[in-house]
């Protein structure tokens, strides 16, 4: 028999989980737990095989968790379970020699499969890591460095991305270029970088490319 | 930018002339009382009983220097020329006192007063030729000046010694002649590098001068002596009120146009003379009784035809100097009719600003919105655009002389400036409603972000940990609950997983955030693929010839899932084909599947679709495919340029 330690702060999912590994006859559920306070408390025996955490706990995130959960009982397989999927996180997932990442809303004989293979020492990127997963997944949105940009401001930015200088800048959007040299200063302030490269580079960092527009002449 | 900034200037109102006092200054009562002086001498002398010599006339123009020095005092203008008009209209009652004193201090008679003019006239024409173009001349320093106005002087003084023996008195002349030479030459010098308008003013002083002494040279070569008096007293008062136009007006045409005047006036007159004397000949040859009349009539004609002719040459010669000096109505509807197709308003500023250069003559003009002023290189002139006391912007212009605008190009370009605002104004308004029109939608996308968000992190792990536990629950066999029940409950709960994220990803498309429109499309499509064992055989075919704006690729995005989606539930499909297409400035998006057709209600997904499409200008068709299931067509403009 494979133990199995689950810590999931969703009830549901939590005794949907333990329900589905105590079906499974080469299962068992050794605990549960609902926060990673929870888990801590848990006695040394008996002794799990395998944890199934969820990433986002309510004090902590299941890597930080699954790291300290290898050092209480060496050898045991940490597999991360999470309604999110993004590239970053996997990629700390199994840097912290956690071994397995996939997703909640997979199909539930992939997570005991996921189980069972992670119990016999293999790397588990279920199919919540596949390309077509990953993208449906990183649907869920995502904080937008730009996002307390004004049309105004973006429009402004889009033209700084194409490393325009301020004349042609000026040009483009017909305004003097002491205008622009303003708008410039309080677009860094708004995003909270000290130059015209920061921003640029941010900027870039959220996708922003360039677009090719026409251009009267400077003066 | 070139590396000057600030070269050019910005235009300002015109202000009042500086210095003008009101009430009458002390130096204006002086003037006043040297005019009373000259003008009792003259009058007189002129008013003197019984028979007078034609020389008196010669007192006559004096007095008008006074009436112009009074002016040139009041308007604080050429203060030296004015002192020099003061000290010219002195000269009669100046001239009595020599003539005065051989009769014992008494009123001299004016044929008393022949000598004295004779021999002071070197130093009177030497005063008016010389001392007023030295008097206005500006102040740089050459010792040219001073070298005319010695020879003037030394001439005077060889004239007043020796009158009355010519071949002396000629040589008088000729040093007063060549100190005018000097002089002149140094005016024309002076006024080569000058501002344009001084340049203009010194021009015309020479022109004055010139035509002034060759007109009473000639009077006095080749008229009797009684006629070239009235001549020369003539041009001397013509030269008076000349000289003070000159330096009261402040803005003067370029010569040539006064030339191009001169030039038709002559032609008409020669063309109307030539007709005439032509007629008058043929008349006379021909034996007419009164050959005359229809000469006359002839001569009539012809300047009555040549003067709409010449108008007409001037006004196009003038044209295209200067424009047609105005923008019409139909030129405003126009620019204001774009602002409604144009991809982006602030492109109708350049034609508005090529109208502007055209009806002014100018080489070039811009126009620049905002408060701020842009910095001009030499040549180009800043007018401040405000509509209702608010500055919407600015028009700069370079005119074709290195030397700005001329006046009356600035005057046409004053006339339009209140539309030119409006424009600015209209142009301003077009910008911002688009930008507010991005930011709400923005918010509006950010906003259905953030419920999908919720949607999926509330609604997800309920419906994973409920499949779990149905799975578990069909696993444990014997469990009592129904193995068919179970299987059912799973199967749906598997398709309301997979509906879920079809939804979240259909309508958040961060996707999209990498940029790459056909790459997204392509993994969405395998996202359906993937879920869809068994199903529909889907093909995606993306040409994209032109990058694809980010407000669109999202329209686009939303299209093919909600398509796809549509034809996967309801239609029953064999095959769904996707095309994304772009051409023409439009970007295509056609969903065709095979399945069973039929009347199609638009959902949700649809609708908003429909309303983004409209919003962007496209439109979102709905049809029956051929020969049988639906056809989802996108349609949306594509304009070169139109930022995200």
């Amino acid at each position: 028999m494979i133990g199995v330690l689950v810590v999931d702060d969703h009830p549901i999912v939590l005794t949907g989980l333990a329900a589905l590994i105590a079906s499974d006859p080469q299962l068992t559920v050794v605990g549960t737990a609902r926060s990673a306070g929870e888990a801590r408390g848990l006695p040394d025996e008996p002794r799990p095989a395998v944890a199934v955490l969820d990433l986002h706990l309510p004090d902590g995130d299941g890597i930080g968790l699954g790291v300290e959960l290898r050092r209480r009982w060496p050898g045991v397989r940490i597999l991360i379970l999470t309604m999110h999927a993004d590239e970053a996180t996997v990629i700390e997932a199994l840097a912290s020699g956690l071994s397995g990442y996939l997703l909640k809303d997979a199909d539930p004989e992939d997570v005991l499969t996921a189980v069972h293979s992670a119990a016999r020492g293999a790397l588990v990127v279920g199919r919540g890591a596949s390309d077509a997963v990953v993208s449906a997944a990183s649907a869920a949105p995502r904080t937008d460095a730009l996002s307390g940009l004004d049309a105004r401001d973006r429009e402004l930015l889009e033209l700084l991305v194409q490393g325009l200088p301020t004349s042609q800048i000026a040009g483009r959007l017909y305004l003097a270029p002491k205008t622009i040299r303003n708008r410039v200063s309080e677009l860094l302030g708004t995003l909270g970088v000290g130059s015209r490269e920061e921003a640029v580079r941010l900027a870039r960092a959220a996708g922003l490319g360039p677009s090719r527009t026409t251009s009267p002449g400077a003066f | 930018m070139t590396a000057r900034p600030h070269a050019g200037r910005v235009s300002s109102p015109p202000t009042a002339r500086p210095g003008a006092v009101p009430g009458l200054p002390r130096s204006v009562l002086a003037v006043g009382a040297c005019f009373l002086l000259g003008a009792a001498a003259a009058t007189a002398m002129v008013a003197y009983p019984g028979q007078q010599p034609a020389s008196s006339v010669l007192l006559l123009p004096w007095p008008v220097f006074g009436v112009a020095a009074g002016i040139l005092m009041d308007q604080n203008r050429f203060p030296a020329l004015a002192r020099v008009f003061t000290a010219l209209s002195l000269v009669p009652f100046v001239l009595l006192v020599p003539a005065a004193l051989p009769a014992g201090v008494s009123l001299p008679t004016p044929a008393e007063l022949i000598p004295v003019v004779r021999s002071t006239a070197g130093l009177l024409a030497a005063a008016v030729l010389i001392g007023v173009p030295v008097a206005i001349r500006s102040t740089a320093r050459s010792p040219w000046p001073a070298a005319g106005v010695s020879a003037g002087l030394v001439g005077s003084v060889v004239i007043a010694v020796a009158h009355r023996r010519p071949g002396v008195a000629d040589i008088g002349w000729l040093l007063v002649a060549a100190g005018c030479v000097v002089v002149w030459a140094e005016v024309a010098r002076g006024a080569r590098t000058a501002e344009r308008m001084r340049r203009r003013r010194a021009g015309w002083l020479l022109v004055t001068l010139g035509v002034a002494s060759a007109v009473t040279l000639a009077g006095w070569s080749l008229l009797p002596d009684d006629v070239a008096c009235y001549v020369t007293a003539t041009c001397l008062a013509l030269v008076a009120i000349t000289v003070t136009r000159l330096c009261l007006v402040e803005e003067f045409r370029p010569l040539d146009e006064n030339l191009l005047d001169l030039g038709l006036l002559v032609a008409a007159v020669a063309a109307a003379t030539g007709v005439g004397l032509a007629v008058r000949l043929g008349a006379g040859w021909a034996g007419m009784p009164a050959p005359g009349t229809p000469a006359a009539l002839a001569a009539g004609l012809t300047a009555a035809t040549a003067a709409p002719a010449a108008l007409w040459l001037r006004r196009s010669v003038l044209a295209r100097r200067y424009g047609h000096g105005a923008i019409s109505p139909a030129d405003v509807a126009v620019i204001t009719a774009d602002l409604r197709v144009a991809a982006d308003p602030r492109e109708l500023l350049d034609k508005a600003a090529r109208m502007v250069a055209t009806a002014s003559g100018c080489r070039e003009a811009r126009l620049v919105l905002g408060e701020d002023v842009p910095e001009v290189p030499d040549g180009w002139v800043v007018h401040l655009l405000d509509v209702g006391g608010e500055r919407v912007g600015s028009l700069a212009v370079r005119s074709a002389g290195d030397e700005g605008p001329e006046p009356r190009q600035d005057e046409v370009i004053t006339r339009l400036l209140p539309t030119v605002a409006l424009v600015a104004r209209a142009v301003t308004l077009a910008v911002e409603a688009e930008l507010a029109r991005r930011d709400v939608a923005r918010q509006r996308d950010l906003e259905r972000r953030r419920i999908l968000a919720d949607l999926h992190d509330g609604l997800g792990p309920v419906l994973a940990g409920m499949s779990m536990r149905v799975r578990a629950a069909l696993r444990a066999n014997g469990s009592g609950a129904e193995p068919a029940l179970l299987a059912d409950l799973a199967d749906g709960l598997a398709a309301s997983r997979t509906d879920l994220r079809r939804i979240v990803a259909g309508i958040t498309p961060s996707a999209l955030e990498g940029g790459d429109l056909a790459a997204a499309l392509e993994r969405l499509v395998a996202s359906f693929r993937d879920h869809e064992a068994g199903g529909p055989t889907l093909a995606l075919d993306v040409a994209l010839t032109a990058p694809v704006p980010s407000s669109l690729q999202v329209a686009v995005y939303r299209c093919v899932a909600e398509g796809v989606t549509n034809a996967l539930r309801h239609a029953g499909a064999s095959t769904i084909t996707v095309r994304v297409a772009s051409r023409d400035g439009l970007v295509t998006v056609d969903v065709v599947d095979d399945g069973a057709g039929g009347r199609i209600v638009p959902g949700v997904g649809l609708s908003s679709l429909r309303a983004r499409a409209d919003g962007l200008g496209g439109r979102l068709d709905v049809s029956p495919g051929e020969p049988r299931g639906t056809r989802v067509q996108l349609e949306i403009p594509c304009a070169a340029g139109s930022p995200a």
